[in-house]
């Protein structure tokens, strides 16, 4: 008998102490804590901290007069060669942060340490197609796990202790252009009681048709699927479901043999942001993506639903209820992706409606009318659901503006790029604000229930557009356009900027050297966080716009910052790595782009425990 | 007298293959390697019972013609208890856990293939005894010299344009007359060493009869070679077939087969 290693039954028990500690198990997450994630202080658990995505906390410790205080508590490095676009939102629970990073991974933190608990790596196919970098924008959590979608149009469900996979899913054809970047939802139905995982995907430069998709979150089965090209089917319950809108889609063209033409099989639409959801009326609300391709031309005449807006669909059966298109016939990629917050909206004779707010690429900013858009029945597209809109950005030149009696667009004539002359391979080149990148792109502002502003991250640029002959080739991309990407002032692209939503006045705003791509955070303490592409995490005061705290973290900050209260103390947690569109397609960009060095790390801030007695 | 042996071509005389166990080994570590007691202690439980017994059969080349592809077979069919699982380590491996086999209705016997980093012998630990209570380790092992490296180079997979080619393909033949089943999965079985490849690799793989109920099963880990081949030994009722083959890996990726008994 050859016994090297006598352990005592005390040391036994050491031992065994020391592995509980390391597979140590948080409570599970449950619907009501994510009802109720925007009153409670002490957790982040969903994208857009909470179901109506305001990006608003009540913490106030620090604040407009304590954050000269901050400083970083720890920071963790995202590690391996793979420094591309930390588009991310954390979530924390229990103590634990779950941060996912550029190409699909995903690691748990010790919230008060930044020690890692574990790290998970998606392995990924060689030829995926993602448009915009290798990004993603962060995680779900419901019971005992963490769900998170792949690059390869797959979404994980891993254990939340252990980060082992309970299940994945691929849900489309990754060759062809399906993907995802986005952070999935959770949703409890009303009326099924089920608890379903809400994603789309991401793929439309391809031309791809855009879906929504229900799961089981236990199994990660398919509840229901709907696509968002009027006149496809949906699933629901493992068969084929409902046409979306009319089975005729007359909002695309028809070949003179009355078949639909070629854009109608690839249209877009893709919902490739987070779903928010109103729990008074049982009802989702996600944008849709731009029509597929980019070419006007190629799906004239004929408004392009359900693309480039705001949908609103029923958890119970996946059925599209309602739809607000902001870009009727979008030629300019403005797409209707970007989030949608929910809010009480006081209009301008006092009178208080439930409202969606919207920033969209087209430079625009939407009230909308929750209620109208939610009703079950009737027609799907609503475009007098509309309570306000107004610019955000300058030198729009697409539309005069929102035309508040119909809901559309007063188009200004000659900004649809013409076709290419008989012989020609280009059409003319016309100018167009805002450009494709957007006025605001994906980066979510955030709503104060304390100032009643809008805090928006908005870019000032413009671009050369001209159309190209287009024909669908499978996993290749699928535009018809040729841009270039210009400046429109020369001393700023990013404009941080408060709106009040009722009389669409600028309250203040911020300028910024480099393009804003980080979304915002408020809070309670009279503050507004984001970052900056030139790699500083900034603190403003709500009321005024002055900037009055800002720290270095050594690469661009393209992901969205978050706040949790622990052991009686206010965190700051935001992702520092530079990446996502304006690098790949920014044009003239690059001269500020390629200033900036790659990273991938997670930053924690706090007020050190003597300062804040300090300032006491 | 151990069944695979029996059938080794000049049985009589010294076999072709070597098994690198016997009476040597008994009562001691023929291999003098210092991972063996830790080993013992951290996969088997540290038990108190266990001994080197020339009834587990560990069969393999004396040399690695190929470090990502060791071949090695377990044969414990000489063993007369009931064999509740067996334990395959190798003593010097960054992922020295490599497979758990618990034989269930196939008989305790192995074929498969795994990835050598250096030199060093690998195990096979048996616990013998009925599913509950305390069993009795019978261990058998085998030497083989390496030039190593199999752990830290990319799988070959990852020399092709897309490694998902392919990927998940399986194939499987059972031969009713002797009752062997072989199967080979194409799985790129990445250890997560080699650099910007994340860990790959199936985690179990079972094999279940016609009305669904499992025969035998596998927990796999790092070391088992790229595209897996396993054979595996059926009794007669069962080496009929059909035999469904499940298995699922780190990632959650799914495998499903069905083989049926060759005519």
């Amino acid at each position: 008998m050859n016994r090297f290693l006598k352990l005592t039954s005390a040391s036994v028990l050491a031992l065994a102490c020391v592995a509980a500690m390391a597979h140590a198990e948080t409570s599970p997450v449950t619907w009501e804590d994510i009802l109720n994630d925007a009153e409670t202080t002490d957790d982040v658990l969903m994208y857009g901290l909470g179901v109506g995505a305001q990006r608003y906390s009540a913490l106030d410790q620090i604040n407009a007069e304590t954050v000269k205080h901050l400083r970083p508590a720890w920071s963790f490095s995202f590690g391996d060669e793979k420094q591309r676009g930390q588009e991310t939102q954390a979530l924390v629970h229990d103590g634990v942060i779950y941060v996912t990073g550029s190409y699909s991974r995903m690691w748990a933190l010790d919230a008060r340490t930044g020690k890692r608990l574990w790290k998970f790596e998606a392995r990924l196919p060689e030829d995926i197609r993602p448009c915009c970098d290798v990004v993603n924008r962060g995680a779900a959590i419901y019971g005992d796990k963490v769900f998170f979608g792949t690059l390869d149009a797959s979404i994980y469900a891993l254990n939340k202790d252990t980060g082992k996979v309970v299940w994945r899913k691929k849900f489309e054809d990754h060759k062809i252009g399906y993907t995802m970047t986005g952070a999935p939802t959770i949703v409890k139905d009303k009326e099924t009681g089920r608890v379903m995982l809400i994603h789309g995907s991401s793929g439309d430069e391809f031309g791809v048709v855009g879906k929504l998709y229900a799961r089981d979150v236990e199994t990660g089965e398919e509840i229901w699927m709907r696509p968002f090209v009027e006149g496809h089917k949906g699933t629901l319950a493992g068969a084929e479901g409902t046409v979306t809108g009319d089975p005729a889609a007359p909002s695309w063209p028809n070949n003179p043999d009355g078949s639909k033409v070629e854009a109608w099989s690839h249209g877009g639409g893709a919902p490739w942001q987070s779903a928010s959801y109103d729990p008074e009326t049982n009802t989702i609300v996600v944008g849709a993506g731009n029509p597929a391709p980019w070419n006007t031309w190629a799906r004239t005449p004929g408004d392009s639903l359900y693309t480039s807006g705001q949908a609103y669909v029923d958890p119970s059966n996946g059925e599209l209820v309602g739809f607000y298109q902001h870009t009727p016939n979008d030629a300019w990629d403005f797409s209707g992706n970007n989030e949608i917050i929910l809010f009480d909206y006081k209009d301008k004779d006092g009178k208080t409606h439930r409202a969606g707010a919207h920033a969209d690429r087209n430079g625009f900013f939407y009230v909308t009318d929750i209620e109208a858009l939610s009703k079950r029945g009737g027609e799907i597209n609503r475009p007098t659901a509309l309570l306000n809109a107004f610019p955000f950005v300058d030198g729009i030149t697409w539309a005069k503006g929102i035309d508040l009696k119909t809901g559309r667009p007063i188009e200004v004539e000659g900004q649809r790029p013409p076709l290419p002359a008989e012989g020609e391979t280009k059409g003319a080149s016309i100018e167009v604000s805002p450009p494709f990148l957007g006025g605001k792109n994906w980066n979510p502002m955030s709503y104060s229930q304390k100032t009643g502003l809008f805090y928006v991250p908005a870019n000032h640029w413009t671009e050369d557009y001209w159309t190209e002959n287009v024909t669908y080739q499978a996993g290749a991309a699928y535009l018809g356009q040729g841009f270039r990407i210009k400046r429109l002032y020369d001393d700023h692209i990013g404009t941080l900027r408060a709106f009040d939503p009722t009389t669409g006045e600028k309250k203040w705003e911020h300028k910024e050297e480099f393009p804003l791509w980080a979304g915002t955070l408020a809070t309670a303490g009279n503050l507004v966080f984001t970052g900056t592409s030139d790699g500083f995490v900034k603190g403003f005061n709500a009321e005024t716009g002055e900037e009055l705290w800002k720290f270095n973290t050594g690469s661009g900050i393209v992901s969205s910052p978050i706040t949790w209260e622990m052991d009686g103390k206010q965190y700051l947690g935001i992702a520092s790595g530079y990446g996502g569109a304006v690098p790949l397609w920014g044009g003239d960009m690059a001269t500020l782009t390629t200033q900036v060095s790659q990273g991938g790390s997670f930053w924690v801030f706090e007020i050190p425990d003597e300062l804040l007695t300090a300032s006491k | 007298m151990a069944l695979l042996t029996d059938r080794l071509p000049g049985a009589a005389s010294p076999p072709l293959l070597t098994g690198r166990t016997g009476p040597a080994a008994v009562g001691g570590d023929a291999f003098d390697s210092g991972m063996w007691p830790s080993h013992r202690q951290e996969f088997l439980g540290d038990p108190a019972a266990w001994r080197n017994d020339p009834a587990v059969t560990v069969l393999a080349p004396p040399a690695a013609e190929d470090s990502s592809h060791v071949p090695f077979l377990i044969d414990a069919t000489a063993v007369a208890q009931p064999i509740r699982r067996i334990v395959v380590t190798i003593d010097y491996s960054p992922f020295p856990k490599a497979i758990v086999f618990r034989p269930g209705r196939a008989l305790p016997l192995l074929g498969f293939g795994v990835k050598y980093e250096v030199g060093g012998a690998l195990r096979a630990s048996a616990e013998t005894g009925a599913e509950t209570g305390a069993g009795e380790w019978l261990v058998g092992a085998a030497y083989v010299s390496a030039l190593g490296g199999g752990c830290s180079a990319p799988a070959a997979a990852h020399h092709r344009p897309d490694w998902q080619q392919g990927f998940g393909e399986l194939r499987a033949r059972l031969w009713p007359e002797t009752g062997r089943l072989r199967l080979r999965l194409r799985h790129p079985q990445d250890t997560g060493l080699a650099d910007g490849i994340p860990a790959h690799h199936l985690t179990e793989l079972a094999l279940l009869d016609a009305a669904g109920a499992e025969i035998a099963a596998l927990e796999l880990h790092e070391p088992l070679e790229e595209n897996p081949a396993l054979t595996f030994l059926l009794p007669p009722d069962l080496a009929r077939g059909p035999v469904a083959i499940r298995a699922r890996d780190n990632l959650g990726y799914a495998f499903a087969g069905r083989v049926e008994g060759a005519p």
